[in-house]
Order: structure tokens, then C-alpha cells, then sequence
């Protein structure tokens, strides 16, 4: 199996806006371990990661992208955007038996 | 170094452990068997398939490369092609492919006993199921996120491209005819249930209009205001139903209820999606993760005793569920839990769109299929709580076992099975219901199996209030499916029927729509009115029809896999999907031909057919049954046909998969591998994976 990249890249891409986040916030833990801030640190990433999942923060991470792909376009507002992706959602199939 | 033979000890002991539970399953002679066996065998078996076998397939057949940017990077969009989270996408993934198919299909199976289900759903899941999941997710995210039909165009020519969408389309059909019968068994004559069912609807358009009116896109609070309202309408169908002069509005009939099934498609499909269709979504999706997650603490929390026998005579193929020998049978009744072949149209298309990193593909292909078959595991649990005598009194139809309780509890004690027609009495009213005697359709018998379990663990209250609970969590679980299928499935008639008239392709005129929309529900409108009509409940023909079908679907995911693994240059691994798909092969023409050729009428449909026309024509028929025969009779000729067509579609999608490795193999030209080029991924893979903290 190929090992996986160890080294952080200077250059980084378009869309790469929230695995950075993502890694720069577990690094931020580890620098504050008390157990308070652990236990306040995990619930925070499992709220996180139930927003995420839910799709209820689709539209920030939408607009995230947008601003740092896409500077100086227009993003769709809020509801412009909920109605966007309910509608491309159910456009195919995206539900088993 | 340490740590490297202590994760080898571990993960021998976890090996020798599920051997231990599998071996203790298969030769349990006794009265019961603790569930929590069941529970450890199948943990050990997902544990060391995934950990072993996937990781094989991963690096060997498929060589899944970490530094290979996927679709999701390179055509980042921030909308559909977003690189996420792997469990995020892990979760979007299993929300999509669990659906009730693994619920129903093991409850029903449960009639051979709990052995060969049970067997069937690990290792069909394991080497077939998992596997299929795991590489048309591979193949698609290796061509830019395609779909099943495009690949099997690309990669085989025409003949398979267009198997692939017939076959699709088909088994929309019959899974929506089959899973809208299993609605009406629930919810006839029982105004609990159709008073609760009927209440979720204006919730769902309440909370539609909250997500996109008021607090557009908040779905938490939303899902989480309606889950409230959905509780209520559980409590409020049993005022309902405890009040005299309104139960009678909502005591309806088989065919009321079919309508209503039919009508609810309909508007779903043509009505726009954010008010019916999506925050419907949004709410079974929860309480589907949050009841299957209950479930499981539940079973091990109160680890019942299985009352079931390993086999019971029935795998002679004298079943009252449904008719036919052990095998092929429990091979095709259960099809969702071991493999599935819809799946595959959710593995292509949809998620490989999401996933930042292609090594990610193993984890969320065979990871969430594995976990869809635990859920099966569970339904198989759920069934053998239940008496014996029970689970035949709740499943068997009246047309097999009387229409009167004393001759049914006769009938079936007689099989072995005793069961009286007091304690029936006694777990209806429990269960807040007039009578549990030939709630055909696995839903209601699974109800009561969850409805013991979940009362047992929160104190052994409200079985009533529970029975129902999960009723309304099956109902809205097929309404999903049923809504959702319509609206594909009317896109997918219009997008064929657009080369014959243009004007009926356009998605956006409201004529089309409508007209398309009338078209589709006819279509397993008509099923379902059989199924319903049917003096042996229906299950006998739908369910057999529907396990053909997704299983003739994963045939053709299966060789479209082998076709392209070939191609790839790796036909010495060919067997890791050819294997799979040679036994479902085997297993699908049987039961196609049996469930057509057979002379026994029980299971063939053409000699039903010619059974009831001879009784017909020798007038000793009722006047009712006189009246709804020649429908019936025509009804079996064209399942016949299906059947038929169905084991016909496979061969042509193997034999094309066969002759293009072939001509590969003896280096004659074949359409090129599709896959599209070799781009380094620029997501730094470190951090990619380090964000799976959550």
C-alpha cells in the first residue's frame, strides 16, 4: 500500500478551505489539553460534525467556498440556495430499499 | 514491534471469538438461543471481512491510490462535487442505502427458521454485497461520478448500457408496488395507525415551509421541531383511536388504503419537492438512525432469548408467508441485508461525488453495507423474539390459514407451532390493535417483535404506544422510498420517452409532469391493486418479483464490475465479483424459472393462472372471487412475463460482460477503459484524515 502524504503543502488549492480548517482546529486541541477543554473540544467537534452531517451548515460551507474559490462572484442567499440544493438533491436517486 | 503482535492477538481473538458465536448458533439444539449470539457472531464476521478481506481488495484488486485526486477535488463546485468529511460522507451514504428492504425481507425469511437467513445475510454481505458496494463506488469515482447506466454503456456498448436503465426502471416499479402493500397490511383496519400516518403528512408540509419560508436551510431545528410533532401524532392517533365517534373515519380498508398510497405518490412526485417530498426526508432519515442506533443498545442491553427453531419444516416449500423451497428462495427474500443490487445506483453517481480521498472508498462502501446487514441481523432478532406460533398467526394470510381465529390457531398449532386464540387476543388489545391475525407484509410482526423489545428495556410500559411508534417509523421509512421513487422514477420515463415525443421530456412543463407522474404510479399502481386482490395477501407474488429484480440489478452492477476489472488488466482477481455474481446468477434464474414453470400453483405464476381459470370455468368459484378472477389471471400471465423478462435481462448483461473480457483477454479491440486520467490530488491527504476527529 502507498504510504500516505505525510507534509503539509505550501500551495494550497481551491476547496481545500475546510480539510484545513478542519486539521487546523484538531492541532489547536492539542495545545490546550486540560480535561475541561478536552470534554469542551469534543462536543464541539461532534456538534460540528451532526451540523455537517444534518446539511445544516450547508449553506456557510457553501458561501466559505464561494468566497475562497470564487472571489468577487455573487453567492446565492440563504433560501436562493436551500431551494438550489433541495431541488438537485431529489433530481436522482438518493434513496434505497 | 509490541503493538504489532498485540493487534495480531486481538484480532485473533476476535476471529476465534465469531467462530465460537457462529459455531454455537449453527449447532444450538435446544428450546431458545440468546440473541447476543447473533449479536457476536455477526460483529466478528463484519470485524475480520473488513479488516482483512476489504483491505485486500482495496490494495490488490482495485489498488485504490491516496494520491489520485477524485471528482469531488477536481471539480469542486461547492455544491454537489464538494470533498467531505469520510464520516460525514460515511453517514450521507448509509442514510441513503438503509432503507426497509433489510427490515422486511429477514422477517418474512424467518418462516425457513433462523439458520439460513441468518447464514446467508453474513456471507452474502461479506463477499457479495460489500464487495459490490465498495468496487461500482470505485469504478464510479475512477470516472468522474457516473451513474450504473452510463458505465455499463461506456464499458460494455449499448446492449448493457441499456439493460441497465430497463432493469432500473423495472425494479423501481416493483419495489414501490411491493413496499406500498407492505403500507396497506400495516395500516388496514387499524385507525392508530392511519390516524398517525395521515397526521405526519401536514407535519412534513409544516415543517417544509419552516426550512424554506422561515428559517430557510435550518435543518436541525426544523427535523428536531417535527420529530416532536411526529411523537404527538403517535399519542394523538391512540386518542383517536380510543374515541367511538372519530375511529370510524380512519377504520379503512385494504383498497381505501391502497388509494391513499396511490394519491400520496402522486402528489409527492408532482408537488414541489422542499413541501412534501424533502422535509419528509429529512425527518424519517432521523428517526430511521436514531430507532436502528435504539435497536441495537436495546438488543444487547435486554439480550432476549430467540424462540424460533434453526430450521422449520417449511424449507420444504410449503410456506404460509410465501411458497417455495429453501433454495432459491431465502436467497431471493432476503436481497437487501446481504446484497443488494439498488445500492449500486447510490454507489455510483451520488456519494463518489463527495469523497475527498479515494482510500476513503473502502471504509464507506464496504463499511456502510456491513453495517446495512447488522441491521438485518437485527430485523432477523426482532422476528424470533416473537412465539413461533405468533409470528406464523401475525404473517400467515387468511387465504392459507381461515379467515376465523379458531381455525387459524388450529391450522397453525397444527403445524407444530401452538399458539392460541386468547393469547392473540391478548397481544392485540396490548398492542392497541382489534386483531393481529394475517398482518401479512412483515411490518406489523416486526412492530410487535420492536415494540417488546424496546417496552422491556424502557420498564415494560406503553407496548401500545411502542407498537405504534414503529409502525409509524416503518411507514415513513417506505414513504421515502415510495416518494422518492416516483419522482426518479418519472424522470426517468420522461428522459425515454422524450426520443418518441420531445415535449413530453421537459421537466419543467407542468402538463409533462403531470401526465408522467400518472403514468409511473399506474404503472406500480397496478401491482399494488394485485397484490391487494390477491387471496393469498399479495406478499406470495411481490416479494419474490422484487428480490428477482434488485438481485437482477446487482447481477448487472456485478458484471459491470468484472467487466471493468478485466479490462483494468486484472482478470486473475475477476473471481473477487465474478464469484458473487455467478451464484446470484444461479440464484436468480431458478427462482425466475420456478416462479413462472412451476406446476405447483402456489409458486408458478402461469400455473396459477391456469388453475383459477379452470376453477372459473368450472364455476366454483364465489360470486366475489368469480368477479375479480379474470383480473388475477391476467395479473399472474404478465408477472410471469416480468419474471421472464428480468432472468432474460441478466443473461444478456453477463454475456455481453463475458464476450468483451473475452476479446480483451485474446487482445481483440474493446471499447477503452473509460476511467479518466491520473491528476495528483493537491488536498493535503494528511490533514484530510486527520479531520476525521469528529
Amino acid at each position: 500500500m502507498r504510504p500516505e502524504m505525510p507534509s503539509p503543502r505550501l500551495e494550497r488549492p481551491s476547496g481545500a478551505g475546510r480539510m484545513e480548517r478542519l486539521g487546523a482546529d484538531s492541532r489547536r486541541g492539542q495545545l490546550l489539553r486540560t480535561p475541561a477543554n478536552t470534554g469542551w473540544r469534543l462536543m464541539q467537534a461532534v456538534w460540528r460534525f451532526v451540523r455537517q452531517v444534518s446539511g445544516d451548515d450547508a449553506y456557510e460551507r457553501y458561501r466559505d467556498h464561494i468566497l475562497q474559490a470564487h472571489p468577487g462572484q455573487p453567492a446565492m442567499t440563504r433560501t436562493a440556495y436551500y431551494r438550489f440544493r433541495t431541488e438537485q438533491k431529489w433530481n436522482r436517486i438518493t434513496r434505497c430499499c | 514491534m509490541n503493538n504489532k503482535v498485540l493487534g495480531k492477538l486481538i484480532w485473533l481473538g476476535i476471529a476465534v471469538l465469531g467462530a465460537w458465536a457462529l459455531g454455537s448458533i449453527a449447532t444450538h439444539r435446544g428450546e431458545t438461543i440468546n440473541a447476543i449470539w447473533f449479536v457476536l457472531a455477526a460483529a466478528c464476521v463484519y470485524l475480520v471481512a473488513f479488516r482483512f478481506y476489504s483491505a485486500w481488495v482495496a490494495a490488490k484488486v482495485l489498488t485504490l491510490d491516496g494520491t489520485r485526486a477524485t471528482p469531488a477535488e477536481r471539480f469542486n463546485n461547492g455544491r454537489d462535487f464538494v470533498p467531505t468529511n469520510k464520516w460525514v460522507v460515511f453517514g450521507h451514504h448509509f442514510a441513503a442505502i438503509a432503507g426497509p428492504g433489510p427490515l422486511i425481507g429477514p422477517t418474512l425469511a424467518m418462516q425457513f427458521g433462523y439458520l439460513p437467513g441468518t447464514i446467508w445475510i453474513l456471507v452474502g454481505a461479506v463477499l457479495g454485497g460489500c464487495v459490490q458496494d465498495m468496487v461500482i463506488m470505485f469504478c464510479s469515482t475512477r470516472r468522474d461520478g457516473r451513474s450504473l447506466g452510463q458505465m455499463a454503456r461506456d464499458e460494455l456498448g449499448p446492449v448493457g448500457g441499456w439493460a441497465a436503465l430497463v432493469g432500473t426502471m423495472m425494479i423501481m416499479i416493483i419495489l414501490i408496488a411491493v413496499l406500498g402493500l407492505v403500507i396497506v397490511n400495516a395500516m388496514y383496519q387499524s385507525p392508530w395507525a392511519t390516524a398517525t400516518v395521515l397526521g405526519t403528512i401536514p407535519v412534513a408540509m409544516l415543517i417544509g415551509i419552516y426550512m424554506r419560508g422561515i428559517r430557510p436551510g435550518r435543518v436541525l431545528e426544523g427535523s428536531l421541531i417535527g420529530i416532536a410533532l411526529l411523537i404527538l401524532c403517535v399519542v394523538g392517533g391512540g386518542w383517536v383511536d380510543h374515541s367511538e365517534a372519530i375511529r370510524g373515519w380512519f377504520d379503512w380498508d385494504k383498497m381505501s388504503v391502497a388509494w391513499f398510497v396511490m394519491i400520496y405518490g402522486f402528489a409527492a412526485a408532482t408537488l414541489p419537492v422542499w413541501l412534501l417530498l424533502a422535509p419528509r426526508d429529512y425527518l424519517s432519515t432521523f428517526l430511521k438512525l436514531g430507532v436502528v442506533f435504539l435497536l441495537a443498545i436495546a438488543i444487547v442491553y435486554i439480550h432476549p432469548d430467540m424462540k424460533m427453531p434453526a430450521l422449520t419444516r417449511f424449507i420444504d416449500g410449503t410456506g404460509p408467508i410465501f411458497k417455495g423451497d429453501l433454495f432459491p428462495f431465502v436467497f431471493i427474500t432476503i436481497a437487501c441485508g446481504a446484497i443488494s443490487g439498488f445500492h449500486s445506483l447510490v454507489s455510483s453517481g451520488t456519494t463518489p461525488k463527495l469523497l475527498a480521498n479515494e482510500k476513503e472508498i473502502r471504509m464507506i462502501g464496504y463499511g456502510s453495507m456491513a453495517l446495512e446487514s447488522f441491521v438485518a441481523i437485527m430485523a432477523v432478532i426482532a422476528a424470533c423474539v416473537l412465539d413461533p406460533g405468533v409470528y406464523f398467526a401475525i404473517n400467515s394470510p387468511a387465504g392459507v390459514v381461515g379467515k376465523v381465529a379458531a381455525d387459524a390457531v388450529a391450522k397453525i398449532s397444527s403445524w407444530g407451532f401452538p399458539v392460541t386464540a386468547e393469547q392473540m387476543q391478548a397481544l392485540a388489545t396490548e398492542m392497541g390493535e382489534k386483531t393481529l391475525f394475517a398482518r401479512t407484509g412483515g411490518a406489523p410482526s416486526l412492530a410487535v417483535g420492536m415494540a417488546t423489545i424496546f417496552s422491556k428495556t424502557f420498564g415494560g410500559t406503553l407496548l401500545a404506544v411502542w407498537y405504534h411508534f414503529a409502525i409509524m417509523f416503518e411507514v415513513l421509512f417506505i414513504l421515502t422510498v415510495l416518494d422518492a421513487g416516483t419522482r426518479v422514477g418519472r424522470f426517468m420515463l420522461q428522459d425515454m420517452l422524450k426520443h418518441l415525443w420531445k415535449p413530453i421530456g421537459d421537466v419543467s412543463s407542468y402538463p409533462a409532469t403531470v401526465a408522467s407522474s400518472l403514468v409511473f404510479v399506474s404503472a406500480w399502481g397496478y401491482f399494488l391493486v394485485q397484490g391487494v386482490r390477491d387471496p393469498l395477501g399479495g406478499v406470495n407474488i411481490l416479494w419474490p418479483l422484487f428480490g428477482i429484480s434488485n438481485q437482477l440489478l446487482a447481477g448487472i452492477a456485478l458484471s459491470v464490475a468484472t467487466g471493468i476489472i478485466v479490462k483494468m488488466g486484472r482478470a486473475k482477481y475477476a473471481w473477487v465479483t465474478g464469484l458473487p455474481l455467478t451464484w446470484l446468477a444461479v440464484v436468480c434464474t431458478t427462482a425466475a424459472l420456478e416462479k413462472v414453470f412451476s406446476p405447483n400453483p402456489g409458486v408458478g405464476f402461469l400455473a396459477a393462472a391456469s388453475d383459477l381459470s379452470a376453477q372459473l370455468a368450472a364455476g366454483t368459484l364465489s360470486a366475489e372471487r368469480s368477479a375479480s378472477a379474470p383480473q388475477l389471471i391476467l395479473g399472474q400471465r404478465i408477472d410471469a412475463a416480468l419474471a421472464l423478462l428480468f432472468a432474460a435481462l441478466l443473461w444478456v448483461v453477463i454475456i455481453d460482460m463475458l464476450r468483451v473480457s473475452l476479446r480483451f483477454v485474446r487482445g481483440q479491440p474493446v471499447l477503452p477503459l473509460a476511467e479518466a486520467r491520473y491528476i495528483e490530488t493537491r488536498l493535503d491527504a494528511a490533514l484530510a484524515s486527520s479531520s476525521a476527529h469528529a
